[in-house]
């Protein structure tokens, strides 16, 4: 899907004679994603991560007894403890190429392209709101990969467990570590009969005036 | 107008029935009028020792020795004529097993009366996962697949259905892919004997059952 | 006895199917076109991405790496380090203290079985069929159904489609077979085959690399050891318990091949070049 779109994307960039910055940044980071994952990243297979992440989970849930809401902050608790780690991991590995965020849209894009691409190899579609100033990342259909062969009990369904729910904790602990401030949350999942998988970033906000080295 | 073929999928450590069903065309008879019915389950319980010995004897070709597998079911249905059959042993529902009246011994006698008149395969190589017809009994032909992980698949049909082996193989080989994608999720049990549910699993072994095996 | 143990009612014996029914049942053709259902999923049979792996190790070539970010067949190994460090921290600091190495060892035995009949299941070779989306496909996908049973409207039978059009529709997301109309396979007939086939295709699959060598222990052929001299998921930390998991995995593979195993240990060799040479030992039941 994402891959469709940046084709037509890049069409219609070279069409138009001129070219509108922000399309020349989107498409730059596209680029540095793939390089990055393709030069830096060893690599694993899909499947395997899916079937491994599968049966951590399923063993979580059975130590809290199906409680969903538990697991769900569960999983956050451990994506954040991921997430702060991540993040170094991340800077190690992009080596400074990567642009200055200067607003929300720039960030959405730098996490989507870059940090979704580098680690688990999928694009979301970025959806960027004006006006609440939320980014949603948008996995269609089973794009998402941890989602792959998995269909929740009806039990579980029922009590809205956010099956990838580590990947919220890691954005917020990740993002706490270059000095911002935000809640990151699961708004719908494809494993929960939704159409699409949404994790929405909202109320970006600077923990300190000063601006962090490596940026 | 023909007699439904019978398909069960039978879990590899206990044998229990992970799925049964029939398939039968669109004029078929129904339920009630399928002659000896409720036996199916015991020759496919039955027939397990005949895969059993197929793969200890790394052999594929007829004959084998089948006289235990008569005296099997045999014993099945005299065990259960006595009661004595523990329902979690042979898994089936053998507590409504046909006989609850003085009819019984006519069906024993008529049980116990076989033909060997098998019908073979030539040349499956050699480990197939495919093992052709492997049992006839009274004029029910058995015919199994065999997993890489020992589930196992069975068709019984009457000798008067025409078996195309090609169809078949093809009905297995899709069916497998399905119960493939059934194992792959991470809530069902591996190593536990649930059986499948799915509405869809469901749905579409009866396409594939009615696209391969009965057109 | 539990009624509903094999999804019906068992005072009825077996389900008849009859399917013109399927036609009458809204729910069930929803479900035909919920891509999100498991049993719609595609590609469990990506032959192209497992014969790259198995044939080039990691070094994937231009094209096959685009073709593996179009369907997302690998992530990165630090995404799965991360995870499986993270789990295997929570479970031994949160939930059991004392007896984590038969949990991890069984996690592994979950993803050892799944693991054994997928890749086997991908090393099969009937054709996969083209998965180009066909006219057909868009027409089934754009039938809407109408199920609003709470304002009391039925099923529109107009809108559903015909048996014929479900069959191609089958037909064309099925797994077809090679014309010699055999299916060959690798079903591993010994030990010692099966032993080959974890050191080589498995663990390519999992780590995109050859375990380094296979060793027997005793002369009663009871004991056998995979030893790996750089294990790749276990070179950060930790290496002793994800050796306990990459032990479950071992053993899930060997009891799911249908073989008697007692045991299978880990142990790591002292060795001058490499830190983490790991030997799993696997003990046969006699």
């Amino acid at each position: 899907m994402s891959s469709n779109i940046s084709s037509e994307k890049t069409n219609e960039s070279s069409t138009v004679s001129q070219v509108d910055p922000d399309y020349q940044k989107e498409i730059f980071l596209k680029q540095l994603g793939e390089h990055v994952y393709q030069q830096n990243m060893k690599k694993i297979n899909a499947e395997f991560f899916n079937v491994t992440y599968g049966s951590f989970v399923r063993t979580l849930i059975d130590f809290y007894d199906s409680d969903a809401d538990k697991c769900n902050e569960k999983l956050k608790a451990m994506g954040e403890s991921i997430g702060s780690r991540l993040i170094d991991d991340f800077y190690s590995k992009v080596t400074n190429q990567i642009p200055r965020c200067s607003n929300l849209k720039d960030l959405g894009n730098t996490i989507a392209y870059v940090g979704f691409k580098m680690y688990i190899n999928t694009v979301p579609r970025v959806i960027f709101d004006e006006t609440n100033r939320t980014i949603k990342f948008r996995f269609e259909s089973n794009a998402n990969i941890f989602n792959k062969f998995v269909e929740l009990p009806d039990d579980i369904k029922e009590k809205k467990l956010y099956y990838s729910n580590i990947v919220s904790g890691i954005i917020k602990a990740a993002l706490a570590g270059i000095a911002l401030n935000c809640d990151v949350e699961f708004i719908s999942d494809t494993l929960l009969d939704d159409q699409y998988t949404d994790i929405q970033i909202s109320n970006v906000t600077r923990i300190k005036d000063e601006v962090p080295m490596g940026q | 107008m023909s007699i439904p073929l019978y398909f069960a999928i039978l879990h590899n450590k206990t044998d229990s029935a992970l799925y049964e069903t029939f398939l039968a065309s669109k004029d078929s008879l129904s339920a009630e009028d399928i002659p000896l019915k409720d036996l199916y389950p015991f020759i496919a319980n039955s027939a397990i020792d005949v895969i059993d010995n197929i793969q200890q004897a790394n052999q594929t070709n007829l004959p084998y020795n089948k006289t235990h597998l008569h005296q099997k079911v045999q014993d099945l249905v005299e065990a259960n004529m006595n009661s004595k059959v523990e329902p979690n042993k042979t898994s089936f529902f053998v507590e409504n097993i046909l006989v609850k009246d003085g009819s019984n011994k006519s069906l024993v006698q008529k049980v116990t009366n076989t033909h060997n008149n098998p019908q073979n395969i030539n040349s499956l190589p050699e480990g197939s996962l495919f093992l052709g017809t492997i049992d006839e009994y009274d004029g029910y032909l058995v015919s199994s697949y065999v997993t890489y992980n020992n589930t196992k698949f069975m068709v019984i049909s009457d000798k008067n259905h025409v078996m195309n082996y090609l169809q078949l193989q093809k009905f297995f080989l899709n069916v497998h892919d399905l119960y493939l994608k059934h194992l792959m999720n991470p809530f069902t049990s591996a190593k536990g004997d649930m059986p499948i549910k799915s509405l869809l699993f469901d749905a579409k072994i009866k396409v594939f059952g009615d696209l391969y095996l009965l057109s | 006895m539990n009624n509903n143990l094999f999804g019906y009612e068992q005072d009825q014996g077996p389900k008849i199917t009859q399917l013109t029914e399927l036609n009458k049942d809204s729910s069930i053709l929803n479900s035909f076109n919920d891509k999100n259902n498991v049993n719609n999923q595609s590609g469990t049979l990506d032959l192209e991405s497992i014969k790259n792996n198995v044939d080039n190790g990691t070094k994937l070539s231009v094209n096959a790496a685009k073709k593996n970010y179009e369907e997302g067949h690998d992530v990165s190994m630090s995404a799965y380090l991360f995870v499986l460090l993270e789990f295997i921290k929570t479970i031994v600091s949160d939930i059991d203290n004392t007896n984590h190495s038969k949990i991890l060892g069984d996690i592994g035995h979950d993803v050892g079985i799944r693991i054994y009949e997928l890749v086997n299941f991908k090393l099969l070779n009937p054709k996969k069929s083209m998965s180009t989306k066909s006219a057909l496909i868009e027409k089934m996908d754009n039938y809407k159904y109408i199920d609003n049973l709470s304002h009391g409207s039925t099923l529109n039978i107009s809108q559903v489609p015909s048996s014929e059009e479900i069959y191609s529709y089958i037909s064309t997301t099925t797994v077809e077979l090679e014309e010699s109309g055999v299916i060959k396979n690798l079903k591993h007939l010994s030990f010692i085959t099966l032993l080959q086939f974890i050191q080589d295709t498995i663990w390519k699959y999992m780590f995109g690399k050859k375990a380094d060598d296979i060793q027997k222990i005793n002369e009663d052929d009871s004991s056998y050891a995979i030893i790996d001299n750089d294990p790749l998921i276990a070179s950060l930390v930790l290496p002793a318990k994800v050796n306990e998991f990459i032990c479950g995995i071992i053993k899930g593979v060997v009891e799911s091949a249908n073989y008697k195993c007692e045991s299978v240990n880990t142990q790591i060799l002292e060795d001058k070049t490499y830190n983490n040479k790991s030997a799993y030992i696997i003990k046969l039941q006699k």
